[in-house]
């Protein structure tokens, strides 16, 4: 057969598969700082420094931006957002989670900030709660998306509308 | 290889709606035709369309391993120079890249013969991969079509296994976009993503007007989240010359398709194809345009137009035949005159489909001209 025997849609179809449904938990550990992590036992002091600054290079990848102060701190509570170089607001580093990745056992250590209420955030906003130690928080909360402070929209698609016709061909 | 004649299923368009083909009909002209379908023997398949297209396939990306190195060719070919560095880094670096369609000429006997490349925005992919699938497993179990009737269609298993072997590399998240208000092309991604989800890849769409620029130079979604992957349904050219594009070589976003394919969806490529392999029995003569009058039997195009756009033919014996589109300056080739095949009064026009690097499958459109448009018909097709 020059054909594939089985051909399906997933999203495209009148009922679309529902994928979002199976998402599972993982066990991560969440400190403070360096500290703490030693203190807590679970995993060798050197790994518990590697890990802390892998976090803080992280951080200055993936933190929340902010164009101003007042938006930062209505999220973060005041005196928690500085001010960077290029003149945008982040808040602080709050302390760091460490877990393994599902495949390859790999593991990798995320920045946590502290919202106004006290919950523990990634950088991608996920709520981790406010204990720390072994916690248990949902898979996509483990690689939370970078954030940028966007200066301008519509900077691609101009010719298309100006041709008035589709991109593709 | 017969045009032939066949009863509608009478609930196509119930179909077509219950799996998201919301383009079938197009400002009220039909695109989508099932009043007929194209019959191939497997020997025409294997023989005239697959084994040729394999080797086009390969004679193309060579071609892009030259010219990457190359100012002079990259001169030639009108890329802005700014981008030079960063359409060779994502060769060099092997930037993976999905699909392609070339569009040849063929009327069942002797060679195909390469009207151009669409290897950046190729589209009909839905309807080619999917609906014409759909349509013949239907035509043979209500008994309009027999048993062992096949088709050459492995575009989608090999499009989901693309994306399976591309995820781990790829920078997360993924984003599809295409223009807003075309709702062939939001087919068209929508269509993609759900290739991306059966592979287990999960992504986000949107569109192309909607994405950011941040401060730091990195893109952005509409919840200024960063996005790491952009697979864009729009000419990179295109691209390359509106505001954002400057900023695209710093800003850590990897394209699919890749920069590297502005090389290959530029018609200049034709002239190079023809330069590197003369008298090749599936190309037709070409050469960049000399700004003087095309010569009687020759076609002119530009080498950035889409969708049969902006072409002239001089055609053979005399007789002028030309397509409008947008004012469009820049450099042009010429190429050799090859009538389209006629059936039923209709000019039938083959795209061979790569997918992975491999010759996927074929889709059918025919036009009651001898320029195919974007408006021209989609058939199916078998194998008998």
């Amino acid at each position: 057969m020059k054909r594939t025997r089985l051909t399906r849609l997933l999203l495209m179809g009148v009922v679309p598969v529902a994928l979002t449904a199976c998402e599972g938990e993982r066990q991560v550990q969440l400190y403070a700082n360096v500290q703490e992590c030693v203190a807590a036992g679970q995993l060798p002091a050197e790994q518990c420094n590697t890990d802390f600054a892998a976090a803080q290079n992280e951080h200055e990848r993936v933190a929340p931006r902010y164009q101003n102060q007042i938006d930062c701190t209505a999220d973060f509570g005041s005196g928690q957002c500085v001010q960077q170089p290029s003149g945008s607001f982040m808040p602080l580093l709050m302390g760091y989670m460490i877990g393994s990745a599902m495949t390859g056992g790999r593991q990798y250590s995320q920045p946590v900030y502290r919202d106004r209420s006290g919950e523990f955030r990634n950088a991608g906003g996920a709520d981790l709660g406010k204990s720390k130690g072994q916690i248990s928080v949902p898979e996509s909360a483990t690689q939370p998306q970078a954030r940028a402070i966007t200066m301008a929209r519509s900077g691609f698609g101009s010719r298309a509308s100006a041709r008035g016709s589709w991109g593709g061909g | 290889m017969k045009r032939i004649h066949i009863g509608e299923r009478t609930d196509w368009r119930q179909t077509a709606d219950q799996y998201g083909f919301r383009f079938h009909t197009i400002d009220g002209e039909p695109y989508w035709d099932e009043s007929a379908y194209y019959a191939f023997t497997l020997e025409q398949i294997e023989r005239d369309i697959e084994a040729p297209t394999e080797e086009i396939h390969e004679m193309a990306m060579a071609l892009v391993a030259e010219v990457v190195g190359s100012e002079q060719l990259l001169t030639r070919l009108a890329i802005p120079q700014r981008y030079w560095d960063w359409i060779a880094q994502s060769w060099r670096s092997g930037e993976p890249h999905l699909y392609g369609r070339m569009d040849l000429a063929y009327d069942g006997h002797g060679p195909a013969k390469l009207y151009e490349l669409n290897y950046d925005t190729p589209t009909s992919l839905y309807e080619s991969a999917f609906f014409q699938w759909l349509w013949l497993e239907q035509q043979i179990e209500r008994g309009a079509l027999p048993r062992g009737t096949d088709q050459f269609n492995l575009i989608q298993e090999l499009l989901v296994q693309s994306f399976a072997t591309l995820a781990p590399n790829l920078p997360k998240p993924l984003y599809f976009s295409a223009v807003r208000q075309s709702p062939e092309d939001q087919g068209t991604v929508e269509y993609l993503r759900d290739c991306a989800t059966q592979a287990g890849l999960e992504s986000k769409l949107i569109a192309i007007e909607d994405i950011g620029l941040a401060r730091d130079g990195r893109f952005t979604d509409l919840d200024d989240g960063v996005i790491g992957t952009l697979f864009k349904l729009y000419p990179i050219e295109d691209m390359f010359a509106e505001q954002f594009g400057p900023a695209l070589p710093d800003s850590g976003l990897q394209l699919i398709e890749p920069p590297w394919k502005s090389i290959l969806s530029n018609k200049g490529i034709l002239s190079l194809l023809w330069e590197r392999f003369p008298n090749h029995p599936n190309l037709l003569a070409a050469r960049d345009a000399d700004g003087g009058a095309l010569p009687e039997g020759w076609v002119e195009k530009p080498f950035f137009s889409r969708e049969g756009s902006n072409i002239r033919m001089n055609l053979p014996g005399g007789g002028q035949l030309s397509s409008d589109g947008p004012d469009l300056d820049g450099p042009r080739i010429w190429q050799q005159y090859h009538a389209l095949p006629e059936f039923d009064g209709q000019f039938p026009l083959l795209g061979s489909w790569v997918v992975a690097d491999r010759p996927a499958g074929i889709g059918m459109r025919e036009d009651r001209t001898r320029i195919t448009r974007n408006t021209s018909h989609f058939l199916p097709h078998v194998i008998v």
